[in-house]
């Protein structure tokens, strides 16, 4: 009985299994390749249903062998069917693992792909908040264009400004520089602007350290002008020149130091903003008692503005003043040479670089003395700068003249020129024993005539000196021309002259053969006008060589009696013939130093005179010593001259009397030499004392041996 | 006075030859310095020279330096006459080179001259 319950049971159990797992497999096997399972699983449940039916007809009709092979048999079976279903269930499930797997991996996929949509989609995101953005910006800046069109009276204005800004750089510019104008201008244009009564520019000095207010600033005086200067340390001026920012009285706390107290202003209300000359600051400009509010931060704006139209046209100011003067340099038709106090190039124009065959560039900075070679000048200079005040320095002209002489240039000063205790200045040779440091590439002869000027600042200090350079080339030429026509010419005049008046005596003397009293007056005066031509040609010689600085002195110690003994030596003759005396005064035997010959010309020619213009009476020499030097006088009792006449006695050409001149004789020219000769030899000469009608005292000195 | 003038200008050695010669001295009168140096080599018997400075093809200088080379000639004294203008470094010259004296022509007569040639016999 129990066999058969169990039986009953799994049969029951299996089938059921088999029946409801059947369409399941079915389907399975559909769609696998797993198609032999659901033949094993049918085949099963045939089976088993099979066995189950011979179990209960032989249960019924019993036998117990039968019933235990069947028994047997259906554990088999059923052994079998349960190792394949858990063999079908395993492949079943690895199947679906399998499935699973490919599932992550699509799921993986779809993440990648939702990454990259969910990155489009922040960029446009981002994109659409850009624009949202710049919508708002917009948004914004149509707000502030509303906003700028509420305040379209200032706008207006600013824009009035900025016109009348140009106005005034195009006006400044036809003012040439004119600064008080262009201060006077821009200050006026800020204070209309900023509806204030005052403004002022200040500009920078570093002597002082101080801004000083500038002449022309509006709604000032002039006395009040130069009480406005303010210190740099200590004014609100002096933080907005040292901040470089725009400053009102309401920026800083001590206010009482905005202004001085010398001029009233109400300073308490007060603006002042930096000034540029390009890009370095130079000043400020400030405006006083607005009637605007400077508080407000457009105002200040405004303000700002106006400064940095204001520093444009400044700059401007400056730089036509600046080109007008490097105009003015350059079209300057002598060489310039301008160096400081030591005797550094500041400045040379384009005349003076040719002059010297030199760049600017190449000698910018550098010492004048190693340009010129020239060791003297710079002492020259630099004596002209500490120990000269104004007046001095207002006198003087210095005048030399330098000659390029085997590349080297040799200067040469005239008379009074150069320092006034340099008397051996006159003529120097600085150039011909240092060699220069620049090489000169001009090999043409060039000779320019200088004048040193020095430089003084408002101080009256000297800090410079200008050299301007006179090229005298072709008057040097044409002097020497002159001096060889004159040579040539007086050559040739002389030996002609020599042998009419050597022949004209030879027949005096009767060396021909006898002279009847007719033939020797008429040879007298042949002989007469002849000497008078010869001595014109001399003296002409003698002044030309004179004024060309090439008469040559030999000085050396001699007896002053000497000279005198010649001299009535020679004159004696003509003394007798008009029956004059010469007379002496003293025989002291003093030595004085000169050059000998030239004294007995100059004594030849005071006697000379006096024996042509004396008719009675006579000469008289005398001497004496005073103080270093050698007082000569030569007194004559003869015509006189008078008062006027004096001071032109020692002139070229300048006989007192025409008339007389034609009846005793004379070029005209000794007085001027004899000045000319004794000058060079550090003495006078002048009239000591002269009566008309009664006679004429000259007078000359000499230094002392 | 036997007298050796070198000069090439005649109007200058015609007056003073005519002067001499009046004097009664003995003149040679040659047109420049080579002439002259020529003369010199055959007849020293000179007791003075009158020399001019310019003059074509050998110079008052030159011959001045030549002559002083000259065996028997360089003790015969020497004064140098000119009319050239500037004549203070030409005179130092001249003196440096042997001669005696430096004369201005136009500011002596011919007698001055004779008496000058004088000073050397």
């Amino acid at each position: 009985m129990f066999y058969f319950y169990t039986y009953s049971f799994l049969a029951i159990v299996i089938m059921t299994y088999g029946a409801i797992n059947y369409p399941k497999i079915l389907k399975l096997a559909n769609k696998s390749s797993h198609k032999s399972e659901w033949k094993i699983a049918f085949g099963l449940i045939i089976f088993t249903l099979v066995s189950y039916v011979t179990f209960i007809i032989l249960y019924v009709f019993g036998s117990q062998l039968a019933t235990d092979i069947i028994t047997i048999s259906i554990f088999y079976f059923v052994s079998v069917y349960v190792l394949q279903t858990i063999d079908l269930l395993y492949k079943t499930l690895k199947e679906s693992f399998q499935k699973n797997n490919d599932i992550n991996k699509y799921a993986d996929h779809l993440e990648v792909m939702v990454q990259k949509r969910t990155q489009e989609y922040q960029n446009k995101n981002e994109e659409i908040e850009k624009t949202v953005n710049e919508l708002t910006d917009f948004k914004k800046a149509m707000l502030s264009i509303l906003e700028d069109m509420s305040n379209s009276e200032d706008q207006l204005k600013v824009a009035l400004m900025e016109s009348d800004a140009l106005n005034m750089v195009s006006q400044t510019i036809t003012w040439s520089a004119d600064w008080d104008k262009m201060v006077s201008y821009v200050t006026k244009v800020i204070a209309l602007n900023m509806e204030a009564p005052k403004s002022a520019i200040f500009i920078y000095n570093s002597d002082s350290n101080s801004l000083v207010a500038q002449k022309g600033s509006y709604g000032f005086t002039p006395k009040e002008i130069e009480l406005l200067d303010v210190d740099t340390d200590e004014s609100l001026n002096g933080i907005a020149y040292k901040t470089k920012t725009v400053i009102q009285t309401s920026d800083i706390q001590s206010e009482k130091n905005a202004c001085p107290q010398k001029v009233h202003f109400d300073h308490s209300k007060m603006i002042t903003a930096p000034v540029y000359d390009g890009k370095n600051i130079i000043g400020t400009i400030c405006c006083i008692d607005p009637n605007r509010d400077i508080k407000s931060s457009k105002v200040k704006d405004f303000y700002e503005k106006l400064s940095n139209v204001a520093s444009v046209i400044i700059s401007n100011s400056k730089l036509i003043k600046e080109s007008e003067e490097q105009a003015i340099l350059k079209s300057i038709g002598e060489g310039l040479l301008v160096v400081d106090n030591l005797g550094n190039i500041e400045d040379i124009n384009k005349i003076a670089e040719n002059n010297f065959g030199i760049k600017k560039e190449d000698v910018l900075g550098k010492n004048v003395a190693g340009l010129l070679g020239f060791h003297e000048l710079e002492t020259l200079l630099s004596d002209f700068g500490a120990t000269y005040d104004r007046k001095h320095v207002e006198k003087m002209g210095h005048r030399m003249e330098c000659i390029l002489k085997d590349e080297k240039y040799i200067c040469a000063a005239g008379k009074n020129s150069f320092h006034k205790n340099c008397r051996g200045c006159n003529i120097f040779h600085v150039a011909a024993q240092k060699k220069m440091n620049l090489a000169f590439t001009k090999t043409t002869n060039f000779t320019f005539s200088a004048i040193i000027s020095p430089i003084l600042s408002d101080s009256s200090e000297v800090i410079g000196q200008v050299l301007t350079m006179h090229d005298v080339t072709k008057e040097v030429l044409m002097n020497r021309a002159k001096d060889e026509f004159l040579s040539v010419t007086s050559h040739e005049l002389r030996t002609p002259m020599t042998a009419v008046m050597g022949n004209i005596k030879m027949v005096l003397d009767g060396d021909a053969g006898k002279v009847d009293d007719m033939m020797r007056e008429y040879l007298n005066d042949a002989y007469i006008g002849s000497q008078r031509l010869l001595a014109l040609v001399e003296d002409m010689l003698n002044v030309s060589r004179i004024e060309q600085g090439r008469m040559q002195y030999n000085i050396s110690p001699f007896d002053i009696d000497t000279a005198i003994k010649y001299v009535f030596n020679t004159l004696k003759g003509i003394a007798s013939q008009k029956n004059l005396y010469l007379k002496p005064l003293n025989h002291d035997c003093v030595k004085v130093v000169g050059d000998e010959n030239k004294i007995i010309e100059v004594i030849t020619n005071l006697v000379g005179n006096a024996l042509k213009f004396t008719e009675g009476g006579g000469i008289s020499i005398g001497y004496a010593i005073v103080g270093n030097k050698l007082q000569v006088s030569i007194a004559d009792t003869g015509i006189g001259i008078s008062k006027e006449d004096e001071t032109k006695l020692f002139q070229k050409f300048s006989q007192v009397n025409l008339t007389l001149t034609n009846q005793k004789g004379g070029t005209g020219l000794g007085l001027y030499i004899c000045r000319q000769y004794v000058e060079a030899m550090g003495g006078k000469i002048w009239i000591d004392k002269s009566e008309p009608g009664r006679g004429t005292i000259f007078a000359f000195t000499l230094p002392l041996a | 006075m036997r007298v050796l003038l070198v000069d090439d200008d005649q109007l200058m050695t015609r007056m003073y030859e005519r002067k001499f010669q009046f004097e009664g001295h003995d003149i040679v009168v040659v047109d420049n310095g080579r002439s002259g140096l020529e003369l010199l080599e055959d007849d020293k018997s000179f007791d003075v020279i009158l020399l001019d400075v310019m003059m074509p093809e050998m110079n008052g200088f030159e011959f001045l330096e030549a002559k002083q080379k000259m065996e028997n000639a360089k003790d015969i004294p020497v004064i140098m006459l000119t009319n050239l203008v500037g004549s203070e470094d030409d005179e130092k010259k001249g003196i440096n080179l042997g001669a005696k004296e430096y004369l201005v022509k136009s500011r002596l007569q011919p007698n001055d001259i004779v008496e000058a040639a004088k000073k050397y016999v």
